[in-house]
């Protein structure tokens, strides 16, 4: 079942992305990515190998499928799986019940969930910019971008964790 | 040896990572113009970043030999620079040589010193505080210089040698009390014998000049050109006042346009016709003996 709800929550949150980034244009510095959620709520033991090959296949699926630089969401996605344990590991909790370090999402206190995720997307959005920005631009436009983007996604990020994902996961 | 399983794994992860994210990487330079320019811009930056660290190690490793290069480059340096500074000497040599005979020329004439030649000497030794002063030049047989030649500078006359050897000369100075030089007041033309008689080394005596010639203070004494040691009219020094010697002649003092305490480089004279002057001279001087 719960194998299930991922796999559709997968898949909602692809079509999202794909949704993003056809249709959404608010300005030609900010991206809108959700994928990044993908990659930080697969279930917490699953293994780095796996999520580092998840996330290079959730980033190339969304390069293929939208009209972008192919390999860069892939890049990023796949530099986040590397680090997400590094990232997850201060916020599991031991559970009695399964006796193991759980990470219940659902349950984090706002603070911790937006921690959480601007590490994520300082993780994404700092090679994204780097490679994606134009040539000849300083080092403070690259900047104010990483923190645009950023500050952008982890807002809507956020309302999509507590009003609707925290449901399926 | 078996690797710790943590280790192994980290090793395992960052493998995956590094093949996951070349891939990545080249699919971004395959499909990106302004990406590809980038990625190599950084490839090239990470590429120069380790040539540099591998040429440093390289010419850390090689310092050894080039320590040994720089011995022997130091060694042949050293030897060159003798060299250079021992031709600096001589060239500045022969051309203080000229440089003195330009001024001697300009003082003279071109047609009194046809006659004479001249060559440098470096004074090697100079006494002053003694009455029978004397110096030693850096010229001797072996340079073509020998004894009774007139010895001067542009200032005016230093002596006469009186012993020479292979390479170094006996200059009996100007300042010797048994020294004498035939000399001539400008003015009036009156000769004399200038004589240094002791005291300073400013001033000498031009004895046994003329009653009748004319003596003013700031007169030119000039050689006479009498001798064979020195060309005529060279400047020596100037009159100061005279005394009656005698009721015979004039004792006139004379201050020195040479000064003695500064000799550095000096000209020996060669009369090219002394050799003849004095056989002549001996003739007389036989003559008198027969008498």
């Amino acid at each position: 079942m719960n194998t299930f709800k991922y796999i559709f929550g997968f898949v909602v949150i692809l079509v999202l992305q794909l949704l993003c980034s056809e249709f959404i244009n608010l300005w030609p510095i900010l991206y809108i990515s959700v994928i990044p959620l993908l990659v930080i709520l697969l279930p917490p033991d699953t293994s780095t190998y796996l999520v580092m090959l998840c996330g290079f296949a959730i980033g190339l699926l969304t390069d293929a499928l939208s009209d972008g630089i192919l390999g860069l969401n892939a890049a990023c996605c796949t530099l986040l799986a590397a680090c997400r344990n590094l990232i997850t590991r201060p916020m599991r909790r031991y559970d009695i019940q399964t006796e193991e370090m759980d990470l219940n999402y659902g349950e984090f206190r706002p603070g911790k969930l937006v921690m959480l995720l601007l590490a994520s997307y300082l993780i994404f959005f700092i090679p994204y910019v780097l490679i994606d920005g134009p040539m000849g631009k300083g080092v403070l436009y690259l900047s104010l971008r990483i923190i645009l983007n950023v500050a952008v996604n982890v807002v809507i990020a956020y309302l999509l964790v507590r009003l609707w994902i925290r449901r399926f996961f | 040896m078996k690797l710790p399983p943590l280790i192994y794994n980290s090793i395992g992860k960052f493998l995956v990572f590094a093949a996951l994210e070349t891939v990545c990487l080249m699919l971004i330079v395959r499909n990106s113009t302004v990406q590809s320019s980038r990625v190599m811009e950084g490839v090239r930056t990470v590429q120069s970043f380790f040539w540099e660290k591998s040429e440093a190690v390289k010419s850390y490793t090689a310092l050894r030999g080039t320590n040994k290069d720089l011995i022997e480059e130091n060694a042949r340096l050293t030897e060159q620079n003798a060299r250079l500074r021992e031709f600096i000497i001589r060239t500045q040599g022969e051309g203080k040589l000229e440089e003195i005979s330009e001024q001697i020329k300009g003082n003279v004439g071109d047609s009194a010193l046809a006659n004479y030649s001249f060559t440098l000497a470096k004074v090697i030794k100079n006494t002053l505080n003694t009455t029978h002063n004397y110096l030693i030049i850096d010229k001797g047989t072996n340079d073509g210089v020998g004894e009774d030649l007139g010895v001067m500078t542009p200032s005016g006359v230093v002596g006469i040698i009186r012993g020479a050897g292979p390479r170094f000369s006996y200059v009996m100075s100007l300042l010797n009390l048994r020294q004498s030089i035939s000399a001539k007041l400008g003015r009036s033309a009156g000769l004399g014998t200038l004589k240094w008689e002791g005291g300073s080394i400013r001033r000498a005596c031009l004895t046994e000049v003329a009653l009748n010639t004319e003596v003013q203070k700031g007169d030119t004494v000039f050689t006479s050109g009498n001798s064979s040691f020195f060309p005529p009219d060279i400047p020596v020094g100037r009159a100061l006042g005279y005394t009656i010697e005698d009721g015979m002649y004039k004792r006139v003092e004379v201050e020195l346009l040479q000064d003695f305490s500064s000799l550095d480089y000096v000209i020996v004279i060669r009369n090219g016709d002394k050799r003849e002057i004095d056989s002549l001279s001996a003739i007389n001087n036989s003559y008198l003996e027969k008498k």
